[in-house]
Parts: structure tokens; C-alpha cells; sequence
């Protein structure tokens, strides 16, 4: 149905693909995998033409084709859902089913065609119990998604991209997904599925395509393969890794006062009963793959989403954290992993970014001390060397990992007693990552606890006191000590259970 | 048949956002009739419809604008130019006196829309601009009108195509003043009724309709809801989003230059500087009807609930005898628009709970 | 931000990237405009480069600089507001009302400033706990609050006691109008405000990135509210001080359209309308240039109405040319 030879796309800076190839047949349920940055995205956008290829082949249903434009890969048949499912929330299920093609009768959209139609696709697709004249904003996500399904069969799609259908779906919702997947494959529809859940891609593919750093692993029938052997395959051994060397664990770990206790902690599908306890002067280490609901978790410590169920405990005294204002007075700081929706502001200065959290400490009367500010600022700017014009320019300006970096020290001036990360190092190149983890290292033996989310297993072996692992929003299992190793993090993840309880202490 | 349509007639909980100015309106025309005995007779209620016509023509226009996510505060300026043509055709020809200037209101429109489509201005930006300008070339045109018009009315000998000018000199400013010609089938647009209901109604009536139809039953009106629903998604769903836009904000000409036509028609001497504040008044009687400003949401029918009720509003004030209407007509209606949106933001909210 | 492949690129395109990258119009295009403008008319208008055209220029845009530069803070917050014409007419009107009844000049001023604060306060307050959309609540209160302006003053305009209000209106200290010397100082504080207080960089951050400014720990309802409030204030001293100027005040017609120019000058200022940097002294520039404009069609005796056009084509250019990308 589809092969992909040799594709190559680069952006400024980085290769993202590099002679990829990648293939899907007729009718068959294909799973793209691979972590964050090896190159998915990139790949699926040049096969719907959101990118140009730089070099490669495509031939899709035995012809040649050169993608230029999204609307040329939609007329070929190509379709993808999007996670953020590309609906107009006020408009009915029927009517984003049909938008832009209604049926018609003398001239004037015919309803009750598109109130049958609609309900006929949804009965071929096997799903029952479909109001579809409701309006989107008012139905499930799993409704939601079909309706997204429903509008890409009912042009006769034949290569449907799926990008990470599952992650907002409970589980009852995700079988009636899987039988209308498997419904579409009969039906000759090849799909292309991306996501996370190590069982769901292996109950629903036929084959997988594994990539890595923009490069390909390979291609493997689902039989074959273990779910370990999956989890190895994408997470590999990064050949480049800098420091190999584990952090040496404080001693006196277990005698240091507990600092933050959180107890069935739960808020819709995505964090369900999560203990966490952490100490003060630990750095401890939150792992799992996407969408295993890290981020949830931690915001709803910072008070961005509270909790639904669930208490917190900080020095031993209940606390509730319903706002940020709120988290932000207990002590606690929040590195977001989305920098530019939640982190930096980009028409300000870099000045600005950095002091925005310490603004009272540093003026009087209203009126900042400028040149205060101007200390401080350019004391972290040496310190984590951000490299920049000067305080004064504009955060758009700077690279990923220096914006990163400004970021930091704006939590780092307010001397919280518990930093969280969430993916600090992203993007950024491996100098600045070992300085950053430095920093990290150094925050603690300070007595600062750190809880830090990473998606580079190496980084949390490399400097956390206790890992947690997250899977599909639960808690799976802790890592002491000498048990903190990679392995044993992916064999946590891939089993789903804890198959190592508790620490050994050295 | 209203069931099928989704949004625009969601079920369950939002029915109440949706028929709430319906109930407001109920209220006072209750209240007021129950009330006020002037109130109850045809004839003040047709008079009101009469005057309410010409707004609610504009607010139809900024309505279908509203939907699509956007916003024209030219409207004003657009009914006034429209109207000095109208006003000023009139005595020449009642048939260009009605086309040209909805023309006019067309092109106008279709620049604003060049603006936001083609030159990415931001709608607020694009149509205070426009708004302006067309406001500065109101008042240029008419001298050149009213001195046009003058001279036939020296040579010509027929009284019944009689033409006045009066040009008054405000300290450096020259406002004139384009005077219809005074009988004829233009004017009588105004006295006209069918069945005792006045023309004026009719158009407005017709318009509504029509506006119904367009946005329930065409792509065009789907593809509107789309774009003010998720302006992204509609791109993505392949919906021509650019010309959508474009002919969302011709539509909102249109029915400016219609509103001025009327406006010739019914007060007979147009000034320059007519039309000043009716795009706020008509978007106060948008969102009052439930149609979000943010778009995508809300019924165009339902326009003309807020168009009643913001006419009802001086009537009511006036029947009741007190001394000074437009300033207590201006508290109400902020006060009714206020009471709207909190309402709707609170039922918004409601609905939003646990998502 | 594409990064295309610079193949042959001609000289203007090469000019057009570099003025694009240094952010050229953002920072000095107003001035540039505006000394070009006056380059331009100093050629064919007579008696262009006089005193009294700086003195007439400036103590015209009064009521529209004050109004923009509290305009300029709000947008800057992500809002707009677009009451202050009406604020302006219900401070004055409180103002008189108050004086007729024979309360002290300076306390009913401070009312009438007072009063105007907490309309600017009830409309932040409204915007960010019920989460309405700026333009609504401001277009709701600017009904009520020209509504209330009228009221309280009954049918015709009400008179301001000539002591102090002649000076306050007509005053020449040192010979120069009152009205300058107002501008000069407002504009003075309001820049000293967007530099260097820490107000000014929360009002900023949450027009810049509101998630962001939450996450910091940023109190965006205080924010808000002290925003429009201070908004307000402006207006009232510039509507009580152009009250003075005429001596009465008309409520139905005082501030009328203040409202437009104010955005205008802000838009023509640099300061983004979706919120960020505010640029305090590109919105006074903005302002001079519209009130600029006028004087000039003014002076070369075309009507006066040729100004309302070229305003318009000024802001469509302005903001154009400011857009990123």
C-alpha cells in the first residue's frame, strides 16, 4: 500500500530523518514507535505533506507520488487524527462528519441525510449508542475520536494515521476503538498507529517500525517481539552519553526528614492513586514513557490541576494546594516541559524572565531595584552560562536549552525547598546537560529536594537517589540504590508491575 | 428539524443559554403591555418594528461576522455613506437608489475583508481603520452632493422632484445635508405597508429569513459556524477559510448599506454623521441573543430577540413618560447586555464543570 | 520564523530581512514617521514650524494621549478597554455635580477621579473573575457609565465654577498650556511606571504568556483590576481637565470617540494588541501623529475631514509594518 525508501528531512541544525524506510501494507494495523525526537512526527508529516522530503521515494498504492501539500495527501486518501482531533466543538457529531460536503436537496443541506448517514457509518463502524446530533464539546473523547474516525472512512480513506488515539481514552473505551480499527482493516484500510501503551500496540498492530535518533531500527512482525525487546529497541544505548558514571548516593539518605507526602493521589484517566514521598536533599526521579502521566502528577502537586482524590502532606502538616500561589508559598517550584506555552515569556527580556518570581524581594515601594536585578541576573547568567546578548534581550531570541537555562535560575532565586523538573533537559546540547545536572546535584546537597522528570533513562540513573516508574497513569514500582539501572526501569515499564519491591541499601 | 443541527440547537443543558433572550424579550413585552397601554396597540408595535428594522438589518450582518470570529466596527461609517447615496440617487433614479448603495456596502466590505485575509490585519485593527476613513469620506462627499444636487433645482420648473440643500457652517466644519426627493415609490418605502405591516418590517423580515437559511441550510453557513467554532480544525478539515472570512464581512457590508437605504427612505435628509455608534448597538444586540463574541456559538435567528429588545427599550421609556430617553435607553441597554453576559459566562461555566 | 534558503536575493528583499530582523519599525519607526511627516508638511504648509503649531498639536492630543496611555497598559495586559470616553465624561460630570452642590473644588475632583478608578476597577474585576471578554464588559460600561454621567447632570450641560476650574483649563504656567505640562509630566510618570515598577512587568507578563504569569505565581485578578482602574484615572483627570478648558460639562458629548484614536495610537505606538511590551512613549508618539495629522489637513485648509482618512491608512501601515512575521 505504502512504501516510504530512503527518506531524508533536515532542519536547520538537526538531521531528523536519515534514509528512512518504511512501509505498510494493505489492510494491516502498522505501529510507529519510537521515544520523543526519533523522528515520528517527522516522518508522518512528510508522508501528509506537511513537510517536503528531502531526498527519499514514495509510492502509495502502486504509484509514485510527490507530496507537496496537505490537501494533495488528503485527496489521495491519505488521513490522519490528530491528538488534538481536528472538531469543531459546537458543531454536531453528524455535522463534523460531513462539514464542507453535505449532502444535499434542491440546493439546501438535507439533515435528516446527514443525520442517516451519519448514523450509518457509525453502525458500520460498530459503534451503537451515538447521538449524533449532539454537539461534539458534549461527548466523550472516545466519541470524539470516532467521529474524527468516521469523517476520514466516509471519504474512503485509504491510509489512516493515528496519533496517540489512546492516551485520553478509558479502557472500555479503547476496546470499542480497537474494534472499529479492526472492523476498518477488514474493510482493506491500512492504519498507521502511533502511541505509547506498550499493550495496546501490541494487542492492536500486526507489525511495528522502530525509530531511533532519526534513524531506522527496524521493522518487526508484533509476534516476534517481546515487549522488552520493543522498550530496548527504542530506548537503545546512547553511544555519546558523557558521563557514565552514577551519582555517589548521600549516605545518610534514610535518616533525612521526610518533606512531601502524597497519598492516592487521582484525577481522571490520567493519574490514578499515586503515592509519592520525598525527602529533603533527594532527587528523586519520576521515569515512564509518554503519556504514562508524569506531567499530571506533578501538577497537581504545583496546584496547576488539583487533585481529585488524594491529600498532600508538606513537613508533616496537611496542606492544600489548590493554585500555584499556593504551592509557590509552601516552597515549591515548577520547571514546566512545555517552555513556550507555560514557560517563558517571549516578547520580555531575559532580565525579566529570570526575576519575574522574586519582583517583591527585589524592589521597594513598587520600584524594582534595577540594579539588583541586573546582579542576580547576570550572576546566573555566568553561573549557567546562558549565553545571550545581555540581560536585556528578548527570550524568542535564545536557543531552547539557553531559554532552559533562564527558566532554572528563575526558580533557583526563589530558593524553593522542593524544585520539580519536568523534562529540564530537553533539547539541550550535552555540555549544557551535564552543567544542568551539576546544578541539579548541587541544589541537593544543599537540602533542596528535587523531583525530576526525565524521558532520557540515563539521566535519571545517572543522578537520582530513588526512581519512581509510571505506567498509564499508575504507580508501577520504586528503584533504591543499587537497584536504579536501565534495565531495570524498562523491565518495570514493559511488565507493568512491580517486579522489584522496595531497595537494597548498599 | 432544529434537533439535527448540534450546536445551534444544543441539547440538555445548553437549551437555556440558547432561549434565554426569547425569555427576556417575553418578559418585558409581558411586562410592558401589562403595564403600559400604549403599549399593547399594533400601531406602536409595527412603529417600533419600524425602527427596529434598520439596526436589526446591521445586526444581522455583524451577527453572521460575530459567528465566524471576527468582528466590524465599520458598520456605522458603511450606513452612513450608504445612506448620503441612497438619499442622493434618490433623485435620479429610486432603482439605483437601492442598488448602489448595497453595492457600496458589498466592496466596503470586501476591502475589509482584503485587509484581514490578505494583509493578516487583526479584524479590530482592519475595521477601526476602515471605519474611520469611511467616516471622513462621508463628510467629504456630501458638499460634493449637495452642491450636485443644487443645480437642478434652479433650472428645473417640476415640483414634484423638488430638491432642497441646506448647508449649515458649524466653525471650520461644513456639514450638509442630502435631502431625498420627497415622493415617489423611494420614499414611500417608508409609509408602504402590505397587510398593515410596513415594508420596512417586511425587508427586515426577509432578511432574517434568509439569514436563517443561509446559515442552517448552505455550506457557505456551515463553513461560518466552522471557522468561528475552531478556526484551525476547519482549515484542516478543508474548508476554504479565507473566503469564508471574506464574504462573512461583504454579507456585513450589505446589510449596512441596506440599513442605510432605509434610513434615507425614512427620515428623508441624511447627514454625514449618521450611523455613529450603531456597530456597538448592534453587537450589544448580537451577544445579547446569545451569539458568542469568541464565535462559532449561537443562532442568527435569535438576533432579532435582541434587536426587539434593544428597541422595545425606548419605546417602553417613552410610553412611560419620562423626560430624557437616550440617556436611560443607554443604562439599560449596558445594563441588559452586562446581565447577558454574566449570565452566559455563568452557564458556560456550569457546563464546563467537571471537563 | 522560515529559514528559506537565501538564493538570489535582491537588494530589497535583503533590506527587507535586516529591518525585519533588527525589529527597524518596531523600535524607530514612529519617530522616523513622525519626523518625516513634519519634514514633509514643513515643505508646503505654511507656518508649519512654529511654536504655535508644537503648543496647538500638543494641547489638542491632551485628552487622547492620557487616554492612550492607560489604554497602552491595558492592551499591554491582553484587554482593551473601550469606556474611556465615557469615563472621561462621568469623572467630569461627578466633578460638577458635586461643585454645584457645593463641595470643594479639590475634593470633588478627587471624587470624580475616585469614582472613575472604581468604574475601571468593577470592569478589570468583571473581565478576569468571570473570564468575559474585555470588549464586552468595557462596551457595557461605557453605556452605563455615559448613562450615569447624564443622569446625574440633568438635560444640559452643568458648569464648572470658574475657581479653580478656568486655571485647571486654561491655565498658562510659565507660558505654556496646562494641558503640556500635564502631558509631559503623565508621560514622564507612566514611562517611569512601565520601566521600572514591578507593576508594570506583572501587567506585561500577563499579556505576554497568562498561563506562564499564573505558573509564576502572578495574582492576574489584581492584576487586572489595577489595570483598568488605573486606566480609568487617566481618563478622568484628562475628561475633568478638558471640562475645564470649556467650562461646563456636556456628558452626551464629552470624550465622544476618544476611545478610537486612543487604540489607534497605541496600535500606531508598537505595543502588540494581544498583549506584552508596552510602549509607553511609541503610544504618545502615535497619538501626536494622529492629532498631528489633523493640524496639518487643518493648516493646508483641506477639510477637515481628510485627516479621518489618513489617520486610517496611518494605523493599517503601522500596524503592517510592526506584524513579526
Amino acid at each position: 500500500m505504502l512504501q516510504m525508501t530512503g527518506i531524508c528531512k533536515s532542519f536547520p541544525g538537526v538531521k531528523a530523518l536519515q534514509s528512512v524506510d518504511f512501509a505498510v501494507r494493505r489492510g494491516e494495523v502498522h505501529a510507529l514507535m519510537g521515544e520523543n525526537g526519533a523522528g515520528k512526527s517527522t516522518l508522518i508529516k512528510v508522508l501528509t505533506g506537511i513537510y517536503e522530503k528531502d531526498a527519499g521515494e514514495i509510492v502509495f498504492d502502486g504509484k509514485r507520488i510527490a507530496l507537496s501539500t496537505a490537501s494533495q495527501a488528503q485527496s489521495l486518501g491519505i488521513r490522519t487524527i490528530y491528538q488534538e482531533l481536528n472538531l469543531i466543538p459546537y458543531l454536531s457529531v453528524a455535522e463534523n462528519i460531513f462539514l464542507g460536503r453535505e449532502p444535499r436537496r434542491f440546493g439546501l443541506i438535507d439533515w435528516r441525510a446527514v443525520k442517516s448517514r451519519a448514523a450509518e457509518i457509525f453502525e458500520n463502524m460498530g459503534v451503537t449508542h451515538v447521538d449524533v446530533r449532539r454537539p461534539i464539546c458534549e461527548q466523550s473523547v472516545a466519541i470524539a475520536q470516532m467521529t474524527a474516525i468516521a469523517r476520514a472512512i466516509s471519504t474512503d480513506a485509504k491510509l489512516l494515521v493515528m496519533d496517540e488515539p489512546t492516551s485520553s481514552l478509558s479502557e472500555n473505551e479503547v476496546r470499542i476503538l480497537f474494534d472499529v480499527i479492526e472492523r476498518v482493516k477488514r474493510q482493506g484500510t491500512s492504519v498507521i498507529f502511533i502511541s505509547h501503551k506498550m499493550s495496546e500496540v501490541f494487542e492492536i498492530s500486526d507489525r511495528t517500525t522502530v525509530l531511533r535518533d532519526g534513524l531506522l531500527v527496524g521493522t518487526y512482525p508484533m509476534a516476534d517481539l517481546t515487549k522488552l525487546e520493543l522498550v530496548s529497541l527504542m530506548i537503545g544505548r546512547d553511544a555519546t552519553s558523557v558521563l557514565s558514571e552514577r551519582r555517589p548516593t548521600s549516605t545518610d539518605l534514610e535518616d533525612r526528614k521526610p518533606l512531601l507526602g502524597a497519598r492516592r493521589l487521582s484525577r481522571g484517566q490520567r493519574t490514578k492513586q499515586i503515592d509519592i514521598d520525598i525527602k529533603t536533599g533527594e532527587i528523586l526521579g519520576v521515569s515512564g514513557l509518554l503519556g504514562s502521566g508524569r506531567t499530571e502528577l506533578v501538577k497537581i502537586l504545583f496546584g496547576d490541576t488539583p487533585a481529585e482524590e488524594g491529600t498532600i502532606e508538606i513537613g508533616g502538616d496537611k496542606t492544600s494546594i489548590k493554585s500555584p500561589r499556593d504551592a509557590i508559598r509552601l516552597g515549591l517550584g515548577f520547571c514546566s516541559e512545555d517552555r513556550k506555552a507555560e514557560g517563558i515569556f517571549p516578547t520580555l527580556s531575559v532580565m525579566e524572565n529570570m526575576t519575574l518570581g522574586i519582583l517583591p524581594e527585589l524592589s521597594k515601594g513598587g520600584v524594582v531595584a534595577s540594579k539588583k536585578q541586573r546582579e542576580i541576573v547576570e550572576t546566573y547568567i555566568e553561573r549557567l552560562g546562558i549565553k545571550c546578548s545581555g540581560p536585556e534581550q528578548r527570550m524568542k531570541e535564545l536557543s531552547g536549552g539557553n531559554q532552559q537555562k533562564v527558566l532554572l535560575a528563575r526558580w533557583l532565586c526563589k530558593k524553593p525547598i522542593l524544585m520539580i523538573l519536568d523534562e529540564p533537559t530537553r533539547g539541550i546540547d550535552l555540555g549544557a546537560k551535564s552543567e544542568i545536572e551539576h546544578i541539579i546535584a548541587d541544589l541537593a546537597s544543599r537540602g533542596v529536594a528535587v523531583l525530576m522528570i526525565s524521558s532520557e533513562m540515563e539521566e535519571l540513573v545517572r543522578s537520582c537517589d530513588r526512581i519512581v516508574v509510571l505506567s498509564e497513569g499508575k504507580k508501577v514500582g520504586e528503584l533504591k540504590g543499587s537497584n536504579i539501572s536501565e534495565e531495570n526501569i524498562v523491565d518495570m515499564i514493559a511488565h507493568g508491575n512491580p517486579s522489584l519491591e522496595g531497595a537494597v541499601d548498599e | 428539524m432544529s434537533t439535527l443541527l448540534g450546536a445551534t440547537k444544543p441539547a440538555g443543558r445548553f437549551d437555556f443559554r440558547s432561549s434565554a433572550p426569547l425569555i427576556m424579550l417575553v418578559a418585558i413585552v409581558l411586562v410592558a403591555s401589562i403595564c403600559l397601554p400604549g403599549f399593547r396597540t399594533f400601531g406602536n408595535a409595527m412603529n417600533v418594528a419600524r425602527q427596529a428594522s434598520m439596526i436589526g438589518l446591521v445586526s444581522i450582518g455583524m451577527g453572521f461576522v460575530i459567528l465566524s470570529g471576527g468582528i466590524d466596527l465599520s458598520v456605522g461609517s458603511t450606513t452612513a455613506v450608504a445612506a448620503l447615496l441612497a438619499a442622493y440617487l434618490s433623485n435620479f433614479s429610486p432603482v439605483a437608489a437601492v442598488a448602489v448603495p448595497i453595492l457600496a456596502g458589498i466592496t466596503i466590505g470586501a476591502i475589509n475583508g482584503g485587509l484581514i485575509t490578505r494583509m493578516r490585519i487583526p479584524p479590530f485593527i482592519a475595521t477601526l481603520a476602515t471605519m474611520s476613513a469611511l467616516r471622513g469620506l462621508a463628510f467629504l462627499i456630501t458638499p460634493i452632493m449637495a452642491t450636485s444636487l443644487q443645480a437642478p433645482a434652479e433650472t428645473s420648473a417640476q415640483p414634484a422632484v423638488q430638491s432642497q440643500i441646506q448647508i449649515e457652517s458649524h466653525s471650520e466644519e461644513t456639514k450638509g445635508t442630502i435631502t431625498t426627493v420627497s415622493d415617489g415609490w423611494f420614499r414611500n418605502l417608508n409609509w408602504g405597508k402590505i397587510a398593515g405591516i410596513p415594508y420596512f418590517v417586511l425587508i427586515f423580515a426577509f432578511t432574517l429569513i434568509a439569514a436563517i437559511i443561509v446559515s442552517m441550510f448552505t455550506s457557505f453557513g456551515r463553513a461560518v459556524y466552522a471557522v468561528g467554532g475552531n478556526e484551525e480544525a476547519a482549515r484542516m478539515m478543508g474548508l476554504r477559510v479565507d473566503r469564508c472570512k471574506m464574504i462573512v464581512y461583504m454579507i456585513g457590508g450589505a446589510c449596512a448599506g441596506a440599513a442605510g437605504v432605509l434610513f434615507a427612505a425614512r427620515i428623508g435628509s441624511v447627514r454625514p454623521d449618521i450611523g455613529a455608534g450603531w456597530e456597538l448597538e448592534a453587537i450589544a444586540a448580537v451577544v445579547i441573543s446569545g451569539i458568542a463574541l469568541t464565535g462559532g456559538i449561537g443562532r442568527i435567528g435569535h438576533i432579532v430577540y435582541g434587536v426587539l429588545i434593544l428597541g422595545f427599550i425606548p419605546n417602553i421609556i417613552n410610553l412611560m413618560d419620562f423626560s430624557v430617553s437616550t440617556y436611560t435607553n443607554q443604562l439599560i441597554t449596558g445594563i441588559l447586555l452586562l446581565a447577558a453576559v454574566l449570565l452566559q459566562a455563568k452557564i458556560a461555566r456550569s457546563n464546563s464543570a467537571g471537563g | 520564523m522560515s529559514n528559506s534558503t537565501k538564493t538570489n536575493r535582491s537588494m530589497i528583499g535583503r533590506v527587507r530581512d535586516y529591518l525585519h530582523e533588527t525589529q527597524f519599525a518596531k523600535r524607530y519607526g514612529v519617530m522616523l514617521f513622525l519626523l518625516l511627516l513634519i519634514a514633509v508638511s514643513a515643505c508646503f504648509t505654511p507656518n508649519f514650524l512654529s511654536a504655535d503649531t508644537v503648543k496647538n498639536t500638543l494641547r489638542q492630543s491632551f485628552p487622547v494621549v492620557l487616554a492612550a496611555l492607560g489604554m497602552t497598559f491595558v492592551i499591554s495586559s491582553g484587554g482593551i478597554d473601550i469606556s474611556v470616553g465615557a469615563t472621561m465624561a462621568l469623572a467630569a460630570a461627578v466633578t460638577a455635580v458635586l461643585c454645584e452642590m457645593g463641595t470643594p473644588a479639590a475634593i470633588a475632583i478627587g471624587c470624580g477621579i475616585v469614582a472613575a478608578a472604581l468604574c475601571g476597577a468593577f470592569s478589570g474585576a468583571l473581565i478576569s473573575r468571570f473570564k468575559i471578554q474585555p470588549i464586552i464588559v468595557t462596551l457595557a460600561v461605557m453605556f452605563v457609565g455615559r448613562a450615569i454621567a447624564q443622569m446625574i447632570s440633568g438635560n444640559n450641560p452643568v458648569d464648572l465654577p470658574k475657581s479653580p476650574f478656568e486655571s485647571i483649563g486654561q491655565g498658562r504656567p510659565f507660558g505654556i498650556p496646562i494641558q503640556i505640562i500635564v502631558i509631559i509630566l503623565t508621560v514622564g510618570i507612566m514611562y517611569f511606571i512601565s520601566r521600572k515598577t514591578t507593576f508594570a512587568r506583572r501587567v506585561e507578563a500577563v499579556g505576554d504568556n497568562p498561563a506562564a504569569a499564573r505558573l509564576v505565581g502572578i495574582n492576574i485578578f489584581t492584576t487586572t483590576v489595577a489595570v483598568y482602574a488605573l486606566c480609568a484615572a487617566l481618563c478622568s483627570i484628562a475628561g475633568i481637565m478638558e471640562a475645564s478648558l470649556y467650562g461646563n460639562v456636556d456628558p452626551s458629548k464629552l470624550g465622544l470617540q476618544v476611545e478610537l484614536d486612543a487604540i489607534a495610537a497605541v496600535a500606531i505606538g508598537g505595543t502588540a494588541l494581544s498583549g506584552g511590551r508596552a510602549h509607553i512613549l511609541g503610544t504618545t508618539l502615535g497619538a501626536i501623529i494622529i492629532q498631528l495629522t489633523a493640524v496639518i489637513v487643518g493648516m493646508n485648509d483641506f477639510s477637515h475631514h481628510y485627516a479621518l482618512i489618513i489617520k486610517a491608512a496611518i494605523l493599517i501601515l503601522a500596524v503592517r509594518a510592526q506584524r513579526e512575521t
